[in-house]
């Protein structure tokens, strides 16, 4: 009987063992201050550098970190939080800004007109390739801060030269508080920009080392920065007392970082976090659990199917309508996103300044009227469609519902084309893609017009180099009369005008918007949360603990 | 054995040099094929060719060979490799620099590994040994059968169970019975929590040690018995030797020959299924380091942590050839 004490010894040895590491893990105590802290979760940001932000995860912290000129209310209008007033202009080219006083960094630089004009100059600098100097594009001066053209191609040794100017022309710092911007001509929708974090200041101690900025960000807005971003893991901020305008109820703000798989649900059930969406499997079972604490809304980015206009059977334009005519978006919206989406019948979603509803003619399923259209068209019977998106699991889902549905309504069979990202946005600006393709659109700025002149616009006359080989002169010349008119509301008649132009010649078929859903904790004060439907993130500011 | 671990390193220094030529070379072919991943910093948006030419540059992806399909980028491999030499591993596309990322990955990726270790042997080993000295009785079948299903079931099926199971419902149950910050309130979580990071990866890493423990129970089984048979073992029992000492010194510590072995494979194939507990339970080590970088095709961390991947399976496989003298002195290395 020896041997099962042994044994026993052994197994006993082997729980005292875990026993003994469980233990052994216990200090590292970080504390927990329970009242004035807020958990969030976030996707890693690309950048913190305000001029080089593109996406929401840089642009939500940025936002809380930095302050700019203006921010955006929730109907898309401008906020002054820097600047006193909205902008005044007697033409709609030469735009006046009136400062505050007051406003400092964190590192005690004070923030007046001329900070604001070497923060666009570094903005739009080539030699720094910030990838938001594009919004500057409009102002007076820009080309020449920008890097020469290569001048041998991509294949060839030889780099493009230097940038002619080291300054932005058409900003001048009139006095201490006023700001004056001149554009290459006429733009009414200019104000609208001013909003987005492009446009946010930067310290000169930021300019200087545009690395170590990166990683613990001089700011001036709520709040600064806990130690450095915790890359793909944490970035922590704590309410900056000495702010002058609208500061948090509560003191300390850490961010969670997922990437990759892992995601915030779990850890909101936990109640680790306070605020998340839930996994799209989650999503009926968080609906009935926390019902009214879940915020549903639309996004305001849109995804669409764009036609190759270059291709010669897709030229004509009966063969574009006939196909948008041909799919069933609700459809879609129902099998593969459970029913969060909304059905787009125009090109822009409902809650962008100058929207209007029905501007596509040929959004709603009509399969009869798509068969005859077909009929009559340059389609060629027994032809294989080729639908292309690139490699994600969405896109091939959505691509594959489409096909089906094209075959099912109007007898056509397709070819799913599958190209890893770069590849895809390559081909896309080559105008080398042969069918129909998965596009979307996240906007930079809140007006109609952005969702039509960056994508459909030619910029060489006469020209159709956007990615669609689209080119229709009534269009453009409906897009100058906006751009020039007296004010918002003249601009957005003619922007519709335009609309309707693009809705009926179908460059793409507009197919949907996806609806978000977030849960707030029971930590939060449910009454305090505002949500902005155009930056589509919530006001993490005015957040009260419950 | 000095000039045995000599000629083992100077083995490895030459498959070090391979593994990373192949690497850069699959790399840049995927650049050259799949296109410039630059381009994807503007998604969906125009962008001016000025500025992704200044983009490319800034983030050194603008030389002219990720352009030719199949061109080896032999200017590129020199240049990353003497930028090696001074410790300058560069900085990924968040601009933020890859040997600070690796060293903040690594102490994680132990930690978890060390978890992984001690679960393979207090349970493996014993489950074996314990099976063995039980042969053919309930304890017996039940590490067979139990065996088997950790084979079966999907080690990711495995790991989104627990993290329901353990850290949402088991959990909120601790943490409403014994208070948030109660141990067991923290260690039933959902994901890792940098705050207690010993207490949130002991569920992560048992769960990742039974994707190996299969294998380790069922050798340690099999070794056992083969041993408890063999000759030396019965003359130890005739001799009059105390049953533990038959037992640990003579079966056991001959029976660890081949386990020890499959441990050391069993750690290198861990690190697959690392990226899937990294990934899951929001681990911020190299696994997570390394699946994240693959899917922006961030070429700077992708090599640097395959590198120090391979330095590593290296080592361990050296530690275990030379673990094999300490086990069973009948192997020299001369």
């Amino acid at each position: 009987m020896r041997s099962k004490r042994v044994l026993s010894a052994v197994a006993v040895a082997a729980i005292a063992g875990l026993v003994v590491t469980a233990c052994g893990s216990g200090d590292g105590d970080g504390g927990s201050d329970g009242a004035g802290e807020i958990n969030l979760s976030l996707g890693e940001p690309k950048s913190l550098i305000p001029p080089n932000i593109g996406e929401t995860e840089g642009g939500a912290i940025a936002r809380l970190v930095y302050s700019g000129l203006y921010d955006y209310g929730n109907d898309g209008s401008l906020v002054p939080v820097i600047a006193d007033g909205q902008p005044t202009t007697t033409d709609n080219k030469v735009w006046t800004i009136k400062l505050k006083t007051g406003f400092k960094f964190q590192n005690g630089e004070e923030i007046n007109a001329e900070l604001f004009k070497k923060s666009w100059d570094f903005a739009v600098d080539g030699r720094n390739a910030n990838g938001g100097s594009y919004f500057f594009s409009k102002i007076s001066g820009f080309a020449d801060t920008q890097s020469g053209a290569d001048p041998d191609g991509e294949e060839g040794p030889k780099k493009g030269a230097d940038p002619k100017a080291d300054e932005l022309t058409g900003v001048k710092a009139v006095d201490a508080t006023t700001l004056e911007i001149t554009l290459d001509k006429p733009w009414v929708i200019f104000p609208q920009l001013l909003g987005y974090t492009a446009f946010f200041p930067t310290a000169e101690g930021c300019r200087t080392a545009v690395d170590a900025c990166n990683e613990t960000p001089i700011g001036n807005g709520p709040f600064k920065f806990v130690g450095k971003w915790e890359h793909e893991t944490a970035i922590k901020l704590t309410r900056w007392d000495e702010y002058t305008a609208e500061k948090s109820s509560y003191k300390d703000l850490n961010f969670k970082i997922y990437t990759g798989s892992s995601v915030a649900w779990p850890d909101f059930q936990a109640g680790t976090v306070d605020i998340a969406a839930p996994t799209p499997d989650a999503y009926n079972d968080a609906k009935s659990t926390y019902g009214d604490k879940m915020i549903e809304a639309d996004s305001p980015s849109t995804w669409s199917l764009g036609y190759p206009v270059y291709d010669e059977i897709f030229s004509d334009v009966k063969v574009r309508q006939a196909f948008s005519m041909a799919i069933d978006r609700q459809a879609i919206i129902d099998a593969i996103f459970q029913g969060q989406g909304k059905v787009l019948d125009s090109l822009t979603p409902s809650m962008i300044p100058g929207f209007k509803a029905g501007t596509c003619a040929y959004c709603k399923v009509d399969v009869e009227g798509a068969k005859a259209l077909l009929d009559s068209s340059k389609w060629t019977k027994g032809k294989k469609l080729e639908l292309w998106t690139n490699t994600s699991p969405t896109g091939e889902k959505i691509l594959k519902a489409i096909g089906d549905q094209l075959n099912k309504n109007l007898g056509i069979e397709y070819e799913l084309k599958t190209l890893e990202w770069p590849e895809y946005l390559q081909k896309k600006t080559d105008q080398e893609i042969t069918g129909p393709f998965f596009t979307g659109w996240q906007p930079d700025y809140p007006s109609i017009e952005n969702y039509m002149a960056p994508l459909y616009s030619s910029i060489a006359k006469d020209g159709s180099d956007n990615d669609f080989g689209f080119y229709n002169a009534q269009y453009e010349a409906l897009m100058a009369e906006g751009d020039t008119a007296p004010d918002m509301n003249a601009a957005n008649a003619k922007y519709q005008e335009a609309e309707t132009i693009l809705g009926t010649e179908l460059p793409i078929a507009p197919l949907f918007t996806r609806m978000t859903s977030t849960v707030i904790g029971e930590r939060i004060d449910f009454d305090s949360v505002n949500r902005n439907p155009i930056l589509g993130t919530i006001d993490f500011v005015k957040l009260k603990l419950a | 054995m000095g000039r045995y671990v000599i000629r083992r390193l100077l083995q490895a220094v030459l498959t070090f040099g391979v593994v990373m030529f192949l690497l850069h070379y699959l790399m840049s072919l995927a650049i050259q094929i799949n296109g410039n991943p630059v381009r994807t910093f503007f998604g969906d948006k125009p962008v001016s060719p000025e500025l992704l030419a200044a983009t490319k540059a800034k983030f050194g992806l603008d030389d002219p060979c990720l352009s030719r399909v199949g061109d080896p980028c032999l200017n590129l491999f020199g240049k990353r490799m003497s930028d090696w030499a001074s410790f300058d591993f560069g900085t990924n596309f968040n601009r933020a620099d890859v040997s600070e990322l690796i060293l903040n990955a690594i102490p994680k990726t132990l930690q978890l590994f060390l978890i992984v270790t001690i679960v393979w042997v207090l349970f493996g080993i014993t489950a074996g040994v314990l099976a063995a000295m039980r042969r053919g009785r309930f304890l017996d079948y039940l590490v067979r059968i139990g065996t088997t299903l950790t084979i079966a079931i999907p080690g990711f099926l495995l790991l989104i169970l627990t993290q329901k199971i353990i850290g949402v419902w088991l959990g909120n149950w601790a943490r409403e019975e014994f208070g948030r910050d109660s141990v067991l309130g923290i260690m039933f979580q959902p994901s890792y929590n940098a705050r207690y990071p010993w207490l949130t990866l002991l569920v992560p890493g048992i769960v990742l040690g039974i994707f190996g423990i299969a294998g380790i129970t069922r050798l340690s089984r099999t070794s056992m018995l083969e041993n408890l048979r063999a000759d030396f073992v019965r003359t130890a029992k005739a001799k009059g030797l105390r049953q533990r000492r038959v037992t640990i010194v003579h079966t056991l510590r001959n029976s660890l020959i081949p386990v020890i072995t499959l441990i050391g494979f069993t750690l290198a194939d861990a690190l697959g299924g690392s990226v899937i507990t990294e990934g899951i339970y929001g681990i911020p080590g190299m696994g997570k380091l390394a699946y994240d970088a693959v899917k922006k095709v961030d070429t700077p961390v992708i090599i640097a942590v395959t590198a120090i991947l391979s330095v590593s399976y290296m080592l361990v496989n050296l530690l275990i050839d030379l673990l094999y003298a300490v086990l069973d002195p009948r192997i020299r290395y001369e």
